[in-house]
């Protein structure tokens, strides 16, 4: 790796903030739509009746919903001041709420009537109540009727102004999430449409559908949770669903992530675990669909279930990690694992924060206006997406990684450094191999005479090279196919699939050939070698090790024919000199 | 499965799946109650100040004859049929400075001063909202268009209650809308995660620039449809669009510059930098106020021209060659199919003045899908491309390690020290001593003792030789009992002390544990010596020297026993 200068990584680490910094810009009022009038939030002066007693002068957030049982209403009281709107409108977003509001007495807007009557659940939506006439005060009165018996009711965010004004405001905080969402919604979109190139040509691993699930999950999750369901889609049936089962199929999603993502034995927990989490939004939608239980209802069930789940995931990763670096092998690193934990430990910091944001609101500064929302959610699942995305590339990396290192490693692991020729290992793996065969093969034994004289007189230096010019011609007179191998110092082998008897002598005289013009040439050292072959069908029954020991035998045979014939010459060459008194008879072997 | 059915199967399901998620999506579209109402004809059109004879907008054909410095007024009677709530109306303007009178009361005015200025008039999309007091009032719509040849300086003229006009809006504009939004979001967060790997991988600048481009283009799309008003501020929405064009140019060029590692082709680099530098001329004579975009608009239709014959060009000769790697072409492959579409797209709206800009035309599907197609590559090549570079690159360099060190002892192999002999003769006017170092008895070991016994005598030697040469020196086993050093500094007595210091400590091992006797010949020969560039012969002067020192061992030992 090529060292940067901490310099240079500082600099590039500032240029890389540019781009959250232009994120905070995009997401702060600069940008924002200029507003012609200004907007009153109606947050205090509330004249509020629930349970038949009635308090004055209070502020909004201060009531509590909450306590409100199924069909019974509370009822909250303004004056509205005098404006110049063109078009004076109040908003304000409600769920589980049915709505009445009127005007001075006169009823002027009502919502969710025919729902609550016919027992199905209430959308959630943002309304737009029209006033009339926007100069004079006016009294207005709103009466809100729980629709469920549930906690988690929902009202906020009034407002009193021009209706054009009010739909520039309501992006005041939310266009960050909005491209956050409709991001992980056609990033998910996206993936699964390439789902089936990633899994069937690239990799077996399906890690990466699911990321595409929690995506999808989170980005329609935020999206709904935001509201902007009321701009884009204009069928109310559409939202019951939407509010809510991209919310209960997230812990599904991030099981399954985290166990097709993990090399680990999935084990009865973890099946238990995903089956639960896939079978409660099913059971939820069916219950729904039946019109016996409102999917609004199962929020509660759904967020032990989310908690317990995450709890799990975190401790099982922590608890992977640590086993993997314990166990930790030279190819397999845990970088993409970490940074998973880094994504969940994001993402559970950050629904830790809004979580306690929303109580310090409620209990402690007594508001529950969360014009916030779950900011910290929506970028906490942006960080998740983009670690899974990251956690995806390291992990293709890895697997692509120790593939190749194998084979590489093979590589180095079973060639001789010197010659380049097969090595001792790989020599013996194929006779192995070959011994199990039924295939016909034929196997030379060679060896290269006087290595240890070369050594010794000339160094090794000069060895090295008397072993390489040897191995050389060893590639040029065996056949392309055959492998060559150097067993030990002077020990080769040539193992040929087929009965190559009939070829073999012509090999070898290639071989004396290209020794005799070396010789010719070289001075310094002069090659000769012994060799034998033997072929497995005639030579044995099974083991290719026993067809390399005639083979080897054979050689020694010449090898001995070799000695005999040089010590028979010195003899012949003392004894010509003994009896003729002359000398120098030339032999072929340097000593 | 063979590749071959593979790769036939993949795409069969990639498109079954896209369509079952576009189809289901498609059913997510307005339901028919949506009450909105195109006020398309009805109007009295007069160019100025002559009636026309249709009272149609889209019939009104001499569009294309109204020129600088004309005046279109559109004016109607708008009645209370739609009885809506919050009356609103949408329409969108094109080069042109407007007013809005309800009654002679002035509801909106847009650009007037600038038109008196004769500024660069920009586009928009104008959401007018009126009092519900409009019955029986006369609407008109007073243009001031300050470009030629322009059709549909006023387009679709939408009217509703305002929310199903907002609605409306956004659901016909929801693809580039979510399109644009995507890629805005997905080009930051790759920019930053690639800058990031940037400070560790220098190698992905293609990365960092393809981002760049993918977050260029989802911000120029949003401004192509006039539909930043959703979200944000839409005053300098046309500003934006150009700009986002007229940086989207280079950009272009870098990559292809960058994949193609052409930068420093005379050809190329003329052509490009001369395109660069155009870009950059153009938005300074913008932002000066000497030529404004649109008046320059064919220099740089020109420009977009030859980047899609360079690109062009590139892939032809790419399929001819085979010289890309594999990510480099998917990359190239995602340049070239927006760039084809952006120029035909541009072609069809300069000679045939067709109404491209509008939703749900052939060419507003194109367009949009076309950027999206980009992301799409951009994001096949991080899935394929980069992880596979990424890999060769780690496992190079585990390998390096792999394939330069001895595994028995660690220390670095034969093949590193040819290779460093190599370098070491392109250094010129370097002194340097090369050791050649023999260890003693290691065949005797090996062949009683068992090759165990030889190992731990190789790595007690080794591990000796490490310690003591440490600094400015590196030590190599290049064969079985055989050893060298190469130190870069020290002179003749640094190098003696340091064998003396060496031997001394083998024979202190010798005494110590006392399994086998630790002994070693040794020579050096200084570069100096030798007088030539050629490693080699130093490296034989310093063997020859070994030899010399493991003969006279040899001498001695045998001698000893006799005296």
């Amino acid at each position: 790796m090529k060292a940067i200068s901490p310099f240079r990584v500082m600099l590039i680490m500032l240029l890389a903030m540019l781009v959250p910094m232009a994120m905070v810009i995009f997401g702060s009022s600069i940008v924002n739509m200029p507003i012609e009038h200004d907007i009153v939030y109606l947050d205090d002066n509330w004249t509020v009746t629930v349970h038949d007693t009635t308090y004055s002068n209070v502020f909004i957030s201060d009531v509590n919903f909450q306590t409100l049982k199924k069909g019974e209403s509370v009822t909250l009281t303004t004056v509205l001041p005098a404006s110049e709107f063109e078009l004076p409108c109040i908003s304000f977003s409600s769920s589980m709420f049915v709505i009445d509001a009127y005007l001075d007495n006169k009823e002027i807007y009502s919502f969710g009537h025919d729902y609550f009557d016919a027992g199905r659940m209430v959308p959630d939506i943002i309304h737009y109540v029209p006033i009339t006439d926007g100069t004079n005060s006016h009294i207005f009165t709103l009466v809100l009727t729980s629709s469920e018996n549930s906690i988690f009711t929902k009202f906020g965010g009034i407002s009193f102004g021009d209706r054009q004004d009010l739909s520039y405001d309501f992006m005041r905080f939310k266009r960050i999430p909005l491209f956050i969402s409709v991001f992980l919604f056609v990033f998910s979109i996206l993936i699964l449409i390439l789902v089936p190139y990633l899994i069937i040509i690239q990799t077996r691993d399906i890690s990466i559908m699911f990321s595409a699930g929690l995506s999808l999950c989170l980005g329609l999750y935020i999206f709904t949770y935001n509201e902007f369901l009321t701009f884009y889609v204009d069928k109310l049936y559409l939202h019951a669903y939407l509010n809510y089962l991209p919310l209960y199929f997230i812990p599904f999603n991030a099981i399954c992530l985290y166990l097709s993502s993990m090399d680990r034995k999935v084990e009865w927990i973890d099946v238990v675990l995903a089956t639960v989490n896939f079978m409660f939004p099913i059971g939820a939608l069916l219950l729904h669909i039946s019109n016996l239980v409102h999917l609004c209802l199962l929020l509660s069930t759904s967020h032990i279930i989310i908690l317990i789940s995450s709890v799990y995931i975190v401790i099982r990763l922590i608890i992977d990690i640590n086993n993997n670096i314990r166990a930790h092998s030279d190819y397999n690193s845990n970088s993409s694992r970490t940074l998973l934990l880094v994504g969940v430990f994001i993402m559970t910091i950050c629904a830790l924060i809004d979580m306690l944001r929303l109580y310090v609101r409620k209990y402690y500064l007594g508001t529950s206006n969360d014009s916030m929302g779950i900011v910290a959610v929506t970028y906490g699942s942006l960080a998740l997406v983009l670690c899974i995305i990251v956690n995806y590339f390291m992990h293709c990396m890895e697997h692509i990684n120790s593939k190749n290192v194998k084979a590489h490693l093979q590589g180095l692991a079973y060639s001789d450094a010197l010659t380049g020729l097969a090595n001792r290992a790989r020599c013996e793996q194929m006779l192995a191999e070959l011994s199990g065969s039924k295939k016909i093969y034929t196997i030379v034994s060679l060896d290269l005479d006087h290595l240890k004289q070369v050594n010794d007189s000339l160094g090794h230096h000069e060895g090295d090279v008397f072993i390489q010019g040897f191995a050389d011609m060893l590639v040029k007179a065996f056949p392309k196919e055959s492998l060559i191998g150097r067993m030990g110092g002077d020990e080769f082998i040539v193992i040929m699939f087929g009965d190559h008897t009939e070829n073999c002598p012509t090999y070898f005289q290639i071989l004396r050939d290209a020794m005799d013009e070396q010789n010719s040439k070289e001075s310094k050292f002069s090659y000769s070698a012994s060799w034998g072959f033997a072929v497995s069908s005639m030579d044995s029954k099974g083991s290719a090790k026993e067809v390399y020991m005639v083979a080897d035998s054979r050689m020694y045979s010449m090898k001995q024919r070799h000695h005999n014939a040089t010590i028979k010459r010195i003899y012949d060459a003392i004894s010509s000199a003994l009896v003729e008194e002359e000398g120098g008879a030339d032999n072929d072997d340097e000593n | 499965m063979t590749m071959k059915t593979k790769i036939i199967i993949a795409p069969i399901l990639s498109s079954l799946i896209a369509i079952v998620i576009f189809t289901v999506l498609h059913s997510f579209n307005l339901s028919e109650q949506m009450r909105v109402s195109y006020l398309n004809d009805g109007w009295n059109i007069y160019h100025n100040s002559v009636l026309q004879d249709t009272d149609n907008l889209t019939e009104f054909e001499s569009w294309k004859t109204v020129k600088q410095g004309d005046e279109v007024i559109l004016e109607r009677v708008m009645d209370d049929s739609y009885n809506t709530i919050f009356p609103a109306l949408i329409f969108k303007t094109e080069f042109a400075a407007m007013e809005v009178y309800l009654d002679d009361k002035l509801i909106r005015s847009w650009c007037m001063n600038k038109y008196e200025n004769t500024d660069f008039i920009l586009n928009r999309n104008h959401f007018i909202s009126f009092a519900r007091s409009f019955h029986g009032e006369t609407l008109s719509i007073h243009l001031y268009p300050t470009a030629n040849g322009i059709e549909d300086y006023c387009n679709d003229i939408v009217f509703g209650d305002y929310s199903s006009v907002e609605t409306y809006v956004i659901n016909s504009y929801a693809y580039p809308i979510i399109v644009g939004m995507f890629l805005i979001v997905f080009g930051a967060s790759l920019l930053f995660i690639s800058i990031i790997f940037y400070s560790f991988m220098p190698q992905i600048k293609v990365q960092i620039y393809s981002s760049l481009l993918c977050l260029l283009t989802g911000v120029w799309l949003h401004s192509f449809y006039d539909v930043h008003f959703i979200f944000m501020n839409d005053m300098h929405t046309t500003i934006i669009g150009f700009s986002m064009l007229h940086i989207m140019v280079p950009i272009a060029y870098l990559i292809i510059g960058e994949i193609r590692k052409y930068l420093n082709k005379k050809a190329f680099n003329i052509i490009a930098y001369t395109s660069m530098a155009l870009c950059i001329l153009l938005m300074l004579l913008h932002f000066l106020h000497i030529f404004s975009f649109i008046q320059t608009l064919p220099v740089f239709m020109v420009m977009g021209l030859v980047l899609l014959v360079i690109v062009f060009y590139e892939f032809i000769m790419d399929t001819r060659k085979h010289e890309l790697e594999k990510g480099s072409r998917i990359i190239l492959l995602s340049l070239f199919v927006p760039t084809l579409w952006l120029i035909v797209s541009g072609i069809i709206s300069i000679f045939n003045h067709g109404n491209f800009e509008g939703s749900h035309t052939p060419i507003y599907y194109i367009i949009v899908t076309s950027t999206m197609i980009y992301a799409m590559f951009i994001m096949i090549y991080y899935l394929t491309y980069v992880t596979e570079s990424y890999a060769l690159q780690r496992e190079y360099e585990s390998l390096e390690h792999l394939a330069y060190a001895d595994g028995l002892t660690d220390l670095p192999n034969r093949s590193l020290y040819e290779k460093d002999l190599i370098a070491l003769d392109k250094e010129k006017n370097v002194d340097y001593c090369i050791i050649s170092l023999d260890l003693n008895g290691l065949k005797d070991i090996n062949d009683t003792m068992g090759h165990s016994y030889g190992d731990s005598l190789i790595k007690d030697f080794s591990s000796t030789l490490k310690r003591c040469f440490v600094e400015n020196s590196t030590c190599y086993r290049i064969g079985g009992d055989e050893f060298t050093v190469i130190a870069k500094k020290g002179s003749k007595e640094d190098i003696e002390a340091l064998l003396n210091k060496l031997s001394g400590s083998l024979h202190a091992m010798n005494i110590i544990s006392p399994k086998y006797t630790r002994s070693v010949a040794y020579g050096y020969a200084f570069k100096h010596e030798c007088d030539t560039n050629n490693s080699r012969i130093v490296y034989l002067l310093a063997d020859k020297r070994m030899y010399a020192m493991k003969r006279a061992q040899h001498e001695k030992m045998n001698l000893l026993p006799r005296v």
